[in-house]
């Protein structure tokens, strides 16, 4: 199969080993998949396309998928996205079967994973297909769209969510309007004496690894970065793990695993919106509904198919219209740039090759990451007491490679690290979402350029009505995301607020 | 300047074209910061708790740590302009990262870990502050060829 033409010794090992290091990043609260991504970006330097792709969707999927320890032993979800998994996994710790219910939680990742990867390899280049057709105009609706997720990422305040959101957008225009995308080359919004530095703006990876791992470790430090509960858990005395779980549970798990893929699509809207949707669903459909939340494997297992099922979602829209369903995939934006490939509508076409092998690397990171975690959970579980004296330091130090390297060289990069963590830090206490923030950075120059270029060819503003039925499309999407957000932030505002304490400065 | 000869239509002059959406932008985020401000200020005067809440404000968490905190700011600051400065020296070899990154971790470390625990840790921490950064220059400048400050 030509699928797997492309599966190298070496590529295999580069997955094996983002796989554990995602699982070490995702186990260790406070640490997520988008920091392994950006501590392993440096590597990706020296790597060709596919080997870079093979090691950074491995640390994605390791990432997402460690979160379920902490979750499942100390009640901590160790990613946002598993924060349903403590629902059911820490009752069945509690009960003394802390192993069978990791192993489940294993088991339905890899089903989750799986499932994402068959829904990504149809639809991606559907989408793509559809979206080469696009003008200006639609590329703006698309922005706008992907824009309307600030709305269900705002944890509290919607207003406030959209003013982060603006205030990212408004920071992602300093500098240059660059001639190369039709700008006239003129500078905006730098002070007269930061010119030389600031010609370029603000560069998207040091920004990004600034805004979480620096703020999250400030944050940390002012809270004195005590050792947390070190619970002494015996995992030999747990329960055993049979696969008869799984026996009543197919509809639960195809229907998780696709929700987590269809959220995962939406862009931005993270894994906790992903498995508490889908845990919620598991509970609507459930025989004894009251039974969730006591420690019961179904729960667990809508839980984690669902946020594995986000990996090969959050893929799709990042493939086929250059679009980061979220922060993580902000970051293997970051990788693919280093690589000098642009991803949009021209890119499964352009680049089957590198296509492939991100469909292959998916695949195997998931089994990898099965393997792994299914039968060495015990020394993974670990991880959960590293120190964080120790871990710290080295994550600032690795954030420096990588923001130095960005762009071979730049000094500054590594002072836009410690700007913009500071930023996110002191951004948190005055209550503005570090995400929204993000992901209007990340998006805004699009939104300027396809904005201003659409007024500038037809000269007003109805042609983003008028311009084609895909424009109608688009704006109903739009409308539709937005009632969606508002109804989800109205439904699950308890579940999702209990992640609140972490104030945005984890990322999704 | 955009000009417009009815509501609908407009036309960007290109000179101008590079300020034409970052004025948007400002005026939006200030048109949020007056309704989140009045919506704020309604609700509280209705409540009654406006000078409860303008009080019970607190910047940092409660009892935070001030050492940890300042310190980890300060030594990072200190790090990255000690790692450009010595850096300076010995162009292109990575070696101002090796040099300083070592005492950093160390630095940091013991920050964190707290004058009264620094003790018990002590190897574990200055296993760490040494093979970290030998291990990534390494890593990174020697086998990868990856610039290193």
């Amino acid at each position: 199969m030509e699928l797997f033409a492309l599966i190298t010794p070496m590529t295999l090992m580069l997955s094996t080993l983002g796989v554990i290091g995602g699982i070490i990043f995702g186990a260790i609260p406070g640490m997520t998949a988008t920091m392994a991504l950006a501590v392993f970006l440096p590597l990706t330097y020296a790597l060709d396309l596919y080997q870079a792709l093979a090691l950074l969707i491995g640390l994605y999927v390791g990432g997402i998928s460690g979160g379920l320890i902490p979750a499942v032993l100390l009640n901590i979800p160790g990613t946002p996205s598993s924060i349903t998994t403590t629902f059911d996994g820490y009752p069945m710790t509690r009960k003394g079967e802390s192993v069978r219910a990791l192993k489940i939680g294993i088991v339905s990742s890899l089903f989750g994973g799986l499932i994402s990867a068959v829904v990504l390899s149809v639809f991606a280049p559907a989408l793509a297909d559809l979206a080469i057709r696009f003008s200006y105009v639609e590329k703006f609706l698309i922005i706008l769209f992907a824009l309307t997720v600030i709305a269900s990422i705002s944890q509290g305040s919607m207003l406030v969510g959209l003013l982060s959101g603006s205030i990212g957008i408004l920071l992602s225009l300093v500098g240059t309007y660059e001639s190369n995308v039709g700008g006239n080359d003129h500078t905006r919004l730098i002070p007269e004496m930061l010119k030389p530095l600031l010609r370029n703006g603000f560069s998207l990876l040091p920004v990004l690894i600034g805004m979480f791992a620096l703020a999250a470790i400030f944050s940390e430090a002012e809270r004195g970065a005590e050792a947390g509960e070190h619970q002494k858990l015996d995992l030999s005395k747990s329960a055993k793990f049979k696969m008869s779980v799984f026996k009543g549970q197919i509809i639960n798990v195809f229907r998780s695993g696709l929700i987590g893929t269809f959220v995962g699509l939406l862009p931005g809207v993270g894994g906790s919106a992903a498995s508490v949707l889908s845990y919620t669903q598991a509970k609507n459909f459930s025989k004894k509904p009251e039974n969730l939340g006591t420690g019961v494997p179904e729960g667990l297992i809508a839980s984690e198919t669902a946020n594995n099922g986000l990996t090969g979602g959050a893929l799709i829209p990042l493939v086929s219209l250059g679009i980061p369903g979220d922060s993580t995939t902000a970051v293997l934006i970051g990788a693919f740039t280093l690589q000098g490939v642009q991803l949009g509508p021209l890119f499964i076409n352009g680049n089957p090759q590198a296509w492939n092998s991100m469909l292959s690397s998916l695949i195997f990171s998931n089994i990898a990451m099965f393997v792994l975690m299914f039968f060495a959970i015990k020394y993974f579980a670990k991880v959960v007491f590293v120190p964080k004296f120790i871990l710290y330091p080295i994550i600032v130090v690795m954030c420096t490679v990588g923001a130095y390297a960005i762009n071979y060289g730049i000094m500054f990069d590594v002072w836009t690290l410690l700007i913009f963590g500071l930023v996110a830090w002191v951004g948190c206490k005055i209550k503005l979402q570090i995400p929204p923030l993000l992901i209007g950075f990340i998006l805004g120059r699009q939104l300027e350029v396809y904005f201003v270029k659409s007024l500038e060819s037809f000269g007003t503003f109805t042609i983003f009505f008028t311009k084609s039925k895909i424009a109608w499309v688009l704006w109903l999407l739009i409308l539709l995301s937005i009632a969606w957000s508002i109804m989800i932030n109205y439904k699950h505002k308890p579940a999702i607020s209990k992640n609140e304490e972490s104030c945005g400065c984890e990322d999704e | 300047m955009p000009e417009s000869s009815d509501f609908l239509s407009i036309i960007i002059d290109f000179d101008t074209s590079h300020l034409f959406f970052p004025k948007i932008m400002i005026g939006v985020i200030i048109l949020l910061l007056l309704i989140i401000g009045i919506k704020e200020l309604v609700t509280r005067l209705r409540n009654g708790s406006l000078k409860r809440d303008l009080k019970g404000f607190r910047f940092f968490e409660k009892n935070y740590n001030k050492i940890k905190l300042y310190g980890s700011i300060i030594s990072v600051a200190v790090y990255f302009f000690l790692m450009d400065f010595v850096g300076g020296f010995f162009p292109n070899q990575g070696l101002g990262f090796l040099f300083t990154s070592i005492p950093f971790i160390f630095v940091m470390s013991f920050l964190l870990v707290g004058k009264d625990n620094f003790k018990k840790h002590r190897i574990s921490i200055l296993i760490s502050s040494v093979v970290t950064p030998l291990f990534s220059w390494i890593l990174f400048a020697k086998m990868f060829y990856i610039t290193l400050p």
